[in-house]
């Protein structure tokens, strides 16, 4: 166990010391954030103000359509004799024209937006949202329909919940988004620190340092040290990353909020009024307050630990067999990536429907079960299938790092020697 | 110090270790020969415990062999040896320490001790890549004693030393033999055997085709060829002279006992007598021989 220690530290210290652990783990995310940052800090300051023009034919919808909404201005115009459309916008200073056609006013036939260059989406959707609205509006009021009803038409006040038995929300596009994040962040990490090992592998046998260490330690301890340390270093990366993140978005959130919602108010302050009233809004502050933060971050770091040391014993295998031929390594590691893209295939598929058949099979099943049951957390599947995948996780892992060992203590010391799948499985029937 | 008894390493259907005995004696330079493939390095993992044997056994003293308590007693420096490249020397060279069980004051004082008797002080804080390969062969050999072993065993420790490096090498593997340390020295360069080990044993195919003090081995396999030098060209004597250059005449004997005599037979053709000489065969030309019949013998019975 001694010897272990030392090995994981060494494993662990050569890593986090190297330079490219400090760009990866903190000057990465402080430029993203940056990134982030600035991206927000433009977009917020780069508003400009889009100005429409609108030849009105039907006589009504202008007067219905708000002047003035977020960045866009409307003015009505009209065309000259002898004018285009073009030439109107020059003359009336507008970025675009909107020309709304009607042949027997106040009935409207057609919409058509003109502009020099293509229409941003914002714009377009902006004017699209407006007609669409006035003509809703005019319908209803045409069939004897009075504001009163109308008003609380538009801004209806039944909410629709969906819940567990237990009174629990599930099912919500929060649960999406976090399962989906966390099912593909693990992804990421067990591709990442898995590949690593594997690395780290074919560096000590092309270096040709195995056989002096071997000659120290015995090769499981080597191999379980080199996991360890490489998982050490995943963990504190993860750690750096979620502390980075909390102070960032606390920074952020102080240095941008004030400003966002100033903008944000001048903008729109109906728009802002309405989205805290919105029923979804409060429905998702409920959610994010619902979840349960403890059992997903418990399952998480379980299912890392599992899933980690699964993949990463694979991994271990696998560069063991590598010789100093690269494209040996893609060959043999093409088995033990494709159950990784598997897993997150159906994670993916399975945020749709949590309880169909696929899904529970790959929450379940040990290669998968690291990815898709996280992406299902969310959704609090049955007790009972959670634990079966845990208990089957740790089974498998422990069965594969022992024959993970044995691969590894041949393949470690085997120079010069292109090994394929078939004649491991030949040293492990002999084994 | 080191016995081992019946040793078997099958590969697949290969043989590579066939049923293989031997004892070194404490404090000797045993050498292990055998051409490339003859199966030295697979009996030598199985001494140092890296590959199990699939019979027989190894005993390390009177104990048979046991992981836990004989590693840190063995110092083993294998023919594919390497280092991590990015470490720095001295930090390379503890946690090659700390793997053996070394604690640190004893490791500080070692390193101190090697690095001062081997001018390797400057190196330090030098990052392994930028060794050259003689400095880094060197930094092995430190890293394969530093623990004290009692037993060594060193597989083609010379491979791609100069001749400088070489015998500082040699000589401190003479310095280990003489305060006791037993030491394999496992090579295919006979030459070398001669100049270094006391005892040796020839391996060839996975078996030993020859085994003992390497003066014996000379006297048993020698020719009876003896090498004269007289001030004129040698004539008139009845012995078989097989090779003649000049002055010199190499005479091949039935019996050593004849030497005697021709001696005598030479003297009486009055020509002057400057040297004489008994050839003894070098372990090379005694190995390819041998090597050679066996070639022969497997041919034959194939």
């Amino acid at each position: 166990m001694k010897k272990i220690r030392i090995i994981i530290k060494r494993e662990y210290l050569s890593r986090v010391k190297k330079k490219s652990f400090l760009v990866t783990t903190i000057l990465l995310p402080l430029g993203l954030f940056g990134l982030m940052g600035l991206i927000a800090f433009f977009t917020v300051q780069s508003k400009s103000d889009t100005k429409i023009g609108v030849i009105d034919e039907t006589q009504v919808y202008f007067q219905e359509m708000k002047k003035d909404k977020a960045s866009f201005t409307l003015t009505e115009v009209s065309l000259k004799e002898d004018e285009d459309a073009a030439e109107l916008a020059e003359r009336t200073d507008n970025d675009i024209i909107l020309r709304i056609y009607s042949s027997q006013a106040p009935q409207i036939d057609s919409v058509k937006a003109l502009s020099e260059s293509s229409i941003s989406l914002r714009a377009s959707e902006f004017m699209d949202n407006e007609i669409q609205g006035v003509y809703r509006k005019k319908i209803l009021s045409d069939a004897g329909i009075n504001e009163v009803h109308l008003d609380s038409l538009t801004s209806s006040k039944v909410k629709f919940i969906s819940t567990s038995f237990e009174d629990k929300i599930t099912s919500t596009g929060t649960s999406v988004a976090l399962g989906y994040g966390m099912g593909f962040l693990m992804y990421m990490l067990i591709f990442i620190y898995g590949v690593g090992v594997m690395r780290g592998v074919m560096e000590e046998k092309t270096n040709r340092i195995a056989e002096v260490i071997i000659s120290s330690v015995n090769p499981f301890e080597l191999m379980m040290g080199k996991i360890i340390g490489i998982g050490l270093v995943g963990l504190t990366q993860f750690a750096i990353w979620i502390g980075l993140m909390s102070t960032m978005s606390l920074v952020l959130g102080a240095a941008f909020m004030p400003s966002a919602e100033i903008a944000g108010s001048m903008a729109d302050p109906e728009m802002m009024k309405a989205m805290s009233d919105s029923p979804d809004m409060a429905m998702i502050m409920t959610k994010i307050s619902e979840i349960n933060w403890g059992l997903i971050l418990v399952s998480f770091i379980l299912y890392f630990i599992g899933g980690y040391f699964l993949y990463a014993a694979l991994f271990a295998a696998v560069g063991s067999l590598v010789n100093e031929d690269p494209q040996d390594a893609q060959q043999l590691t093409l088995p033990v990536t494709l159950p990784i893209v598997f897993a997150l295939v159906i994670m993916a598929t399975s945020l749709d429907d949590p309880n169909s058949g696929l899904a529970v099979f790959g929450s379940i099943f040990p290669l998968t079960s690291p990815i898709v049951m996280l992406g299902r957390i969310p959704y609090n599947p049955p007790l009972w299938q959670v634990a079966l995948s845990i208990v089957l996780l740790f089974g498998t892992f422990v069965l594969v790092t022992w024959v993970s060992a044995k691969i590894y203590r041949t393949g470690i010391l085997l120079y010069g020697k292109k090994v394929g799948w078939k004649e491991v499985i030949k040293w492990l029937r002999k084994a | 110090m080191l016995k081992i008894n019946q040793l078997v390493k099958r590969y697949h259907q290969q043989l590579a270790v066939d049923h293989v005995s031997f004892q070194v004696k404490p404090g000797r330079i045993f050498g292990l020969l055998g051409p490339n493939g003859a199966g030295k390095s697979s009996l030598l993992r199985m001494i140092t415990g890296i590959t199990l044997p699939d019979e027989g056994e190894v005993f390390i003293g009177e104990e048979s062999f046991n992981s836990k308590v004989h590693l840190g007693q063995i110092g083993y420096m294998p023919e594919e040896r390497g280092l991590y490249k990015k470490m720095k020397v001295r930090e390379h060279l503890v946690y090659l320490a700390q793997l053996k069980g070394l604690n640190m004051n004893d490791v500080n004082q070692r390193i101190a001790y090697w690095f001062d008797r081997l001018g390797m002080e400057s190196w330090t804080n030098k990052k392994v890549e930028d060794l050259s390969k003689g400095m880094s062969q060197k930094l092995q050999f430190v890293a394969t004693v530093l623990h004290q072993p009692k037993l060594l065993i060193l597989d083609e420790p010379f491979s791609g030393l100069d001749p400088v490096n070489t015998k500082i090498i040699k000589d401190e593997i003479f310095e280990l033999a003489q305060q006791g340390v037993t030491i394999i020295f496992s090579t295919h360069r006979m030459e070398q055997v001669e100049e270094v080990c006391e005892d040796i044993v020839l391996m060839h195919d996975g078996r030993i085709i020859m085994e003992g003090e390497v003066e014996a081995i000379k006297q048993e396999q020698k020719k009876n060829h003896y090498l004269v030098r007289t001030k004129n060209e040698l004539t008139g004597i009845n012995q078989q002279i097989i090779k003649q250059e000049g002055n010199e005449a190499i005479i091949s004997l039935d019996k050593e006992e004849e030497s005697q005599q021709l001696l005598n037979d030479i003297i009486l053709t009055g020509n002057p007598v400057l040297h004489f000489e008994e050839i003894l065969p070098s372990l090379n030309e005694i190995f390819i021989s041998l090597v050679e019949n066996t070639a022969v013998r497997k041919f034959q019975t194939a």
